[in-house]
């Protein structure tokens, strides 16, 4: 006999966020399921430490669990959530009262078979960023954010924001360079 | 996506640094901190009612207590002397202040009830 459960996975996301606003634990693994690799590619971009990321992308989760009955409508969970991840993210960096220094690289457990120099590339290059600058950069090239939407987000001024995507960006392209040019990119 | 960003290497390796990741192990660590999250809620519930109760226990209850001591004693005092003989002993059900309230509650509703009646019979 098949259960409700079962048709989960079929379900569009808005009903299984009004199942989850009910207390439905099932509909909510469902949506954890589909929503973890895009919000655990966020914090890996963010932290630049894999162990790190997938801990900060839990404390999401359970942020989201705890307070999904306060969202008031199902069509806004995913902004909501991003909201939720960079607002962990903010806080796990003023924890370490580091949202003024570059970023440190620490503890970078990388998976056995992530085997994509490029990926590694841009992470290190990302952690040589500093926090703020960092944030900017992934939300914008990352997440598509527009400015405005990463100044509201980060209650970092738009100017700031701007300049720090500027920046960053420029400092990324001078690290990632060889990915621009083909013949460089053999030879390494 | 719209962006305004215009640099297209960057966009690209971004892009290219989005991995489909498996969730399977990563979901069952999260269903299984928020069974443990609400195990934690329930027990600081329970032990926030249990300080709660003690708190209100120590303000309120000895004051309730005396209170009660004194209601009891009030009610139990007998309305008229019969000594310590076997009359005092057949009449001490009726012979307090708590059987004194019983009978006069009982009678306002006899009283009320006939009253209730007879308009209804006119």
């Amino acid at each position: 006999m098949y259960k409700a459960q079962d048709y989960y996975p079929d379900c569009p996301e808005a009903f299984l966020v009004s199942l989850a606003r009910t207390g439905d634990r099932k509909a909510f693994a469902e949506l954890v399921q589909r929503r973890q690799s895009p919000v655990r590619n966020l914090m890996r971009r963010c932290c630049n430490n894999y162990t790190l990321a997938d801990d900060l992308t839990q404390q999401v989760f359970l942020k989201v669990w705890l307070n999904i009955r306060k969202l008031k409508s199902a069509s806004a969970f995913n902004g909501w959530l991003k909201r939720v991840a960079i607002s962990v993210w903010l806080k796990h960096v003023r924890k370490k009262d580091a949202l003024g220094g570059a970023g440190e690289i620490t503890g970078t457990e990388r998976p056995q078979n992530d085997t994509s120099g490029m990926l590694l590339d841009l992470d290190r290059a990302l952690g040589k960023l500093a926090n703020p600058v960092r944030l900017c950069v992934v939300l914008s090239y990352h997440e598509g954010l527009s400015h405005r939407e990463i100044a509201e987000l980060t209650h970092i001024p738009l100017g700031t924001v701007k300049s720090n995507i500027r920046n960053g960006a420029r400092h990324l392209k001078r690290l990632l360079s060889a990915y621009g040019n083909p013949s460089e990119v053999e030879k390494t | 996506m719209m962006t305004e960003n215009q640099d297209f290497l960057l966009e690209s390796v971004f892009a290219e640094a989005r991995q489909d990741l498996d969730g399977e192990v990563f979901s069952a660590r999260v269903m299984s901190r928020t069974r443990k999250l609400l195990y934690q809620v329930a027990a600081g519930a329970v032990a926030m009612a249990a300080v709660i109760l003690a708190g209100v226990w120590l303000l309120f209850g000895l004051p309730l207590l005396e209170f009660a001591v004194l209601i009891s004693q009030v009610l139990t005092m007998t309305m008229i002397d019969l000594g310590e003989g076997w009359l005092a002993l057949v009449f001490m059900p009726v012979n307090n202040i708590a059987s004194l309230i019983v009978i006069i509650a009982k009678t306002i509703h006899l009283v009320w009830k006939r009253a209730i009646n007879s308009s209804f019979a006119s």
